[in-house]
């Protein structure tokens, strides 16, 4: 492919569109043309940018309230009796957990965090590479596995990292971490098994604990048990990398996932 | 409706809790009239409330809500809309959008420094995105915003996706000769010479 035909299909490439033959092409072009790689990434920038303005609109906090009392779409309000009922078995089943996870380090020897995001991944990623979980949606191709997750998950999700950061995916799924919607994808880093859990950005309250370290780090490295990991805010996902291998190499297909418009290195 | 369904109702909001700010921001891009935002957004959830059961649950529930919230703000304004859709899908089936003039020296500049522009350009851009044509919009802010693939935004606008291509291309030329417009006219832009 020529530069000029390269650069004339640069939305279907940005927008991850178009079949994989076409992609192909152009990576390898990109690969041997700084020029069109630059012009690539400068474009992409550009866009993501402009994205972002355009979806920041400020909120009104009153506007859904208006809006579902509108359309009559109220919760379930807890009333009188059922409300006494709930309340004292909802009570006791506090009191059942809390003195569950008081003793569970105990027990167990698990950090004391045990019911964060770090620790709900590490399970879920042991449970995969243990063949536990039936993977739906067994696949090599970046494509394919997104366009899986894209019909089954109401958040946005990108194509994997590409092969080239170092993950070559072999399958995706969903699953639930806590009570948020996640989806995963199973695949390799140097032959060993990562899995990356994607979930809305909307999620990351639901973890106090790591929405506390992002605040102070753009990108999070910790420690769970015997694996690493490396969690980040990306676009509108929420992004947790897994797995039994070096953080660098974790952190680096952190940062290419979404990234599947090519970009230079650096 | 709602009330006595509990369930039903918790069901929806539990879909529909993580889609919230996007679809507002969705609305108050596409609209003309902002303070028809919250109106839209009730007819649109009060109709697909009342469909919820025809939604075939772990299916995409994005893209069948944005359909309702779409189809709302078309009937809004439906008579400017069908006149620009006839309009835009003649141009289409014509061939390709006629390029817009662009100084690509310009173009070179904001695409060198866009944070220079962007920071500073809130009301232009807002004024921007306005300005395009109603289906250039939408098909714009279902990519943008919504995150949609072609194939969804073709779908839910009911229109072949080479128009979703080609208008998405023209949408963003649009947009981005608007701000060049907007940052040369208050110099804005690094000097050319620095480039």
């Amino acid at each position: 492919m020529k530069c000029e035909e390269v650069r004339r299909h640069w939305d279907l490439y940005y927008d991850s569109e178009g079949d994989a033959e076409l992609h192909f092409q152009i990576n390898e072009h990109l690969d041997n043309c700084p020029g069109c790689a630059e012009w690539f990434h400068k474009q992409g920038r550009l866009e993501d940018l402009l994205s972002a303005k355009v979806a920041a609109v400020p909120g009104d906090e009153q506007l859904w309230e208006q809006v579902l009392q509108g359309a009559m779409i109220e919760p379930p309000a807890p009333a009188g009796r059922r409300f006494f009922l709930l309340t004292t078995l909802a009570a006791c089943a506090a009191a059942i957990v809390l003195g569950f996870f008081a003793v569970l380090p105990f027990l167990t020897g698990a950090s004391s965090n045990s019911e964060s995001l770090s620790a709900l991944t590490a399970t879920w990623h042991e449970r995969l590479v243990a063949g536990q979980v039936d993977v739906p949606c067994r696949s090599e191709s970046d494509l394919a596995v997104e366009d899986f997750l894209r019909k089954r998950v109401s958040f946005p999700v990108r194509c994997p990292p590409r092969k080239d950061a170092g993950f070559a995916v072999s399958g995706a799924g969903t699953c639930r971490l806590g009570d948020q919607p996640a989806a995963y994808l199973v695949g390799d880093v140097d032959e060993a098994p990562v899995t990356i859990f994607i979930l809305s950005r909307d999620s990351l309250p639901a973890f106090p604990h790591q929405q506390a370290a992002l605040q102070s780090e753009s990108v999070h490295r910790c420690r769970e048990g015997e694996y690493a990991m490396a969690l980040s805010v990306i676009d509108r996902n929420l992004v947790l990398v897994v797995g039994r291998t070096d953080a660098h190499k974790l952190a680096r297909v952190l940062s290419a996932y979404g990234t599947y418009p090519h970009r230079p290195a650096g | 409706m709602a009330k006595g369904q509990p369930d039903k109702a918790e069901n929806f909001l539990k879909h529909l809790a993580p889609l919230q700010a996007t679809l507002a921001a969705f609305c108050r891009r596409w609209l003309r009239d902002r303070n028809e935002v919250a109106d839209v957004l009730q007819s649109a959830l009060a109709t697909a409330y009342r469909d919820f059961h025809l939604y075939a649950e772990g299916t995409n529930f994005r893209s069948w809500i944005f359909r309702y919230v779409t189809y709302e703000v078309l009937n809004r304004n439906r008579a400017a809309v069908r006149r620009r859709m006839g309009e835009l899908t003649r141009e289409v089936a014509a061939g390709e959008p006629p390029s817009l003039p662009m100084d690509q020296n310009v173009a070179e500049l904001l695409l060198e420094e866009p944070e220079l522009v962007l920071d500073r350009c809130d009301d232009a851009l807002a004024g921007a995105v306005h300005a395009l044509p109603d289906l250039e919009r939408s098909i714009f802010l279902l990519r943008s915003i919504g995150d949609f693939k072609y194939s969804e935004i073709a779908e839910i606008l009911e229109i072949p996706i080479g128009t979703v291509m080609g208008l998405l291309s023209r949408s963003r030329d649009r947009l981005r000769q608007q701000l060049l417009d907007y940052a040369k006219s208050h110099g804005l832009l690094p000097r050319e010479d620095r480039v």
